[in-house]
C-alpha cells in the first residue's frame, strides 16, 4: 500500500540501525519513552527493541487510552449498560477490559444491550434508528479520538437526536507526561513523541518537556523507519547536546497542529479539575467532560452511576508497566494467568497495550534466548 | 483510508481502510475531498490528508 510500503523497507531499516550505533557512546546508557500505544505495537511487531544496540532501551508510556481507563470507569460503563432503556456502544478493545466484577463482555452476556462500533457516528445512527432507546457512546482516547466525539455531537445536536449521549473518557496527553516526568521513579533522557495526538494538537504543546525539564523529544510517525528515525534523531539530539522538539512525522504534524480539530474540541469538550488514570492516580487537568453548551448528552448527567475509585487486582501490575517502571514480562501474572484472552490487566486487552503487544508479538525472541517470558 | 466515495452527503465520505473494511468517515475538519486521496482517520473522522 502506498505510504506503508516505503516505511517499512528492511534495507533502509539497516542503514538507519547503523546511524543509530555510531551515536551511542559505550558504557553509556540511554532511556528512551516512547508515549503512544501505537509505537508500542510497532516496535513489537517489527522487532525494534531487537535492533537496538546495547545500552538503548525503549520504555513504554501512558499512551494507550484503553490501558490508562481505571476500573471504576468501567463499573461505571457497566452501570449504564445494565440500564435495559440503554443501548451501550464503544470500541471493540472495550469489551474486554476489567471492571472490579466483570467487563462489558459480561454484561452483555447477561443481557445488557452491548453494541461495538466502528466509530461514534455509528453509535449515532444507532440512536437515530431506535428513537425509543437511550443510545451512550462510551468515548475514550487522547486528542486523536476526541475530535471525532466532538463532531458527532456536534452532529447529533444539529439534527436535535434526542436519545444519543455519550460517557466522556476522553484525556489529553501532556499532563500525565508532566506527572511522569515530576516523578523521582523513573530517569528518561527522551520521549518518542505520539505523531497521532500531535496530527491535532500540534508539536509545540510539547515544548514544555525542552524548556522545563531538559528532555528532547522526536514527534514520531508509526511505521517501523518512523520510529527508527525518531529514535535516531532522538540519539543525536543527546550526542550532539541539543534538547529540542523535533518532527520527524513532518508528513502529517505541523508545529501548530490541526485548528479546525481543535476548535471542534474547544466548542465541545471543558477540561475536568481532576480524573484519574489507572497506575498514575488522579492528574490534574488531564480529563475532558462535555461542555455546559452540550450537558444534555452528558451520559453521566442523564443516568445513575456508581463513581467509585477501585483499587487494581493485587496481582495486575499494569500501574508499573504503564509508569515504565517494569517491562511486561516482569509482571508475575504475565502470560499465565493474564493473556488476551482472559485478561487481568488493561495493558493486555487492546493491541496497543505494551503487555498484549509483547505477548503477540516479543515474547517468542525471548523465549528463543532463553529467558523465561 | 482511501476515499472511494465523496458524495456521500453531510460532510461524510466513503473510506475504505488497509484491511479492506468500508467505513462512513466524517470529514468535516478536511473539508472536500476526491475519490482515490489517502486521509489521516481516527475513529470515523479524517483529521488530514496523507502528503502526496
Amino acid at each position: 500500500m502506498r505510504f506503508a510500503s516505503e516505511f517499512r523497507d528492511a534495507e533502509l531499516g539497516r542503514a538507519v540501525r547503523r546511524e543509530i550505533a555510531a551515536l551511542v557512546r559505550p558504557g553509556r546508557s540511554y532511556k528512551l519513552m516512547e508515549v503512544c500505544g501505537g509505537h508500542t505495537h510497532t516496535i513489537y511487531r517489527y522487532g525494534i527493541d531487537a535492533m537496538l544496540p546495547e545500552g538503548v532501551e525503549l520504555v513504554h508510556g501512558p499512551g494507550c487510552p484503553v490501558c490508562v481507563l481505571p476500573m471504576g470507569r468501567v463499573d461505571d460503563a457497566i452501570a449504564i449498560a445494565e440500564d435495559p432503556a440503554v443501548i451501550l456502544t464503544c470500541f471493540g478493545d472495550m469489551l474486554r477490559v476489567p471492571g472490579s466484577a466483570g467487563s462489558l463482555l459480561e454484561a452483555k452476556a447477561r443481557g445488557a444491550d452491548v453494541r461495538v462500533v466502528y466509530s461514534p457516528l455509528d453509535a449515532l445512527a444507532i440512536a437515530r434508528a431506535t428513537p425509543d432507546r437511550e443510545v451512550v457512546f462510551l468515548a475514550i482516547g487522547f486528542e486523536t479520538t476526541a475530535p471525532s466525539t466532538a463532531l458527532t455531537l456536534r452532529r447529533a445536536r444539529t439534527e436535535g437526536v434526542g436519545n444519543f449521549t455519550c460517557m466522556c473518557n476522553h484525556v489529553t496527553i501532556a499532563p500525565p507526561l508532566r506527572a511522569l516526568l515530576d516523578s523521582p521513579e523513573l530517569e528518561l533522557d527522551g520521549f518518542i513523541g505520539p505523531g497521532h495526538v500531535a496530527s491535532v494538537i500540534g508539536a509545540r504543546p510539547f515544548d514544555f518537556i525542552t524548556r522545563e525539564y531538559g528532555r528532547p523529544v522526536v514527534i514520531s510517525g508509526f511505521e517501523p523507519l518512523d520510529v527508527l528515525q525518531s529514535i535516531q534523531m532522538l540519539l543525536a539530539q543527546l550526542a550532539q547536546g541539543r534538547c529540542e522538539v523535533a518532527n520527524q512525522y513532518t508528513r502529517i504534524v505541523t508545529w501548530e497542529g490541526n485548528e479546525r480539530a481543535q476548535e471542534v474540541m474547544e466548542e465541545v469538550f471543558s477540561v475536568r479539575e481532576s480524573f484519574e488514570w489507572r497506575g498514575l492516580g488522579e492528574i490534574p487537568h488531564s480529563g475532558l467532560r462535555l461542555s455546559d453548551a452540550y450537558a444534555s448528552f452528558d451520559a453521566e448527567l442523564r443516568h445513575a452511576v456508581p463513581g467509585r475509585r477501585v483499587q487494581d487486582p493485587p496481582a495486575c501490575e499494569c500501574g508499573a508497566v504503564l509508569r515504565g517502571l517494569i517491562k511486561p514480562w516482569e509482571c508475575r501474572v504475565f502470560g499465565t494467568a493474564c493473556t488476551p484472552e482472559r485478561p487481568i490487566g488493561t495493558c493486555m486487552v487492546s493491541p496497543e497495550g505494551a503487555c498484549a503487544a509483547y505477548y503477540n508479538y516479543g515474547r517468542y525472541e525471548r523465549e528463543r534466548e532463553g529467558v523465561p517470558s | 483510508m482511501r476515499v472511494v466515495h465523496a458524495g456521500a452527503g453531510r460532510d461524510l465520505a466513503v473510506c475504505i481502510g488497509e484491511d479492506g473494511a468500508r467505513h462512513e468517515v466524517d470529514i468535516t475538519i478536511v473539508g472536500a475531498v476526491r475519490p482515490g486521496e489517502m486521509l489521516i482517520v481516527h475513529a470515523g473522522a479524517a483529521l488530514g490528508r496523507e502528503a502526496a
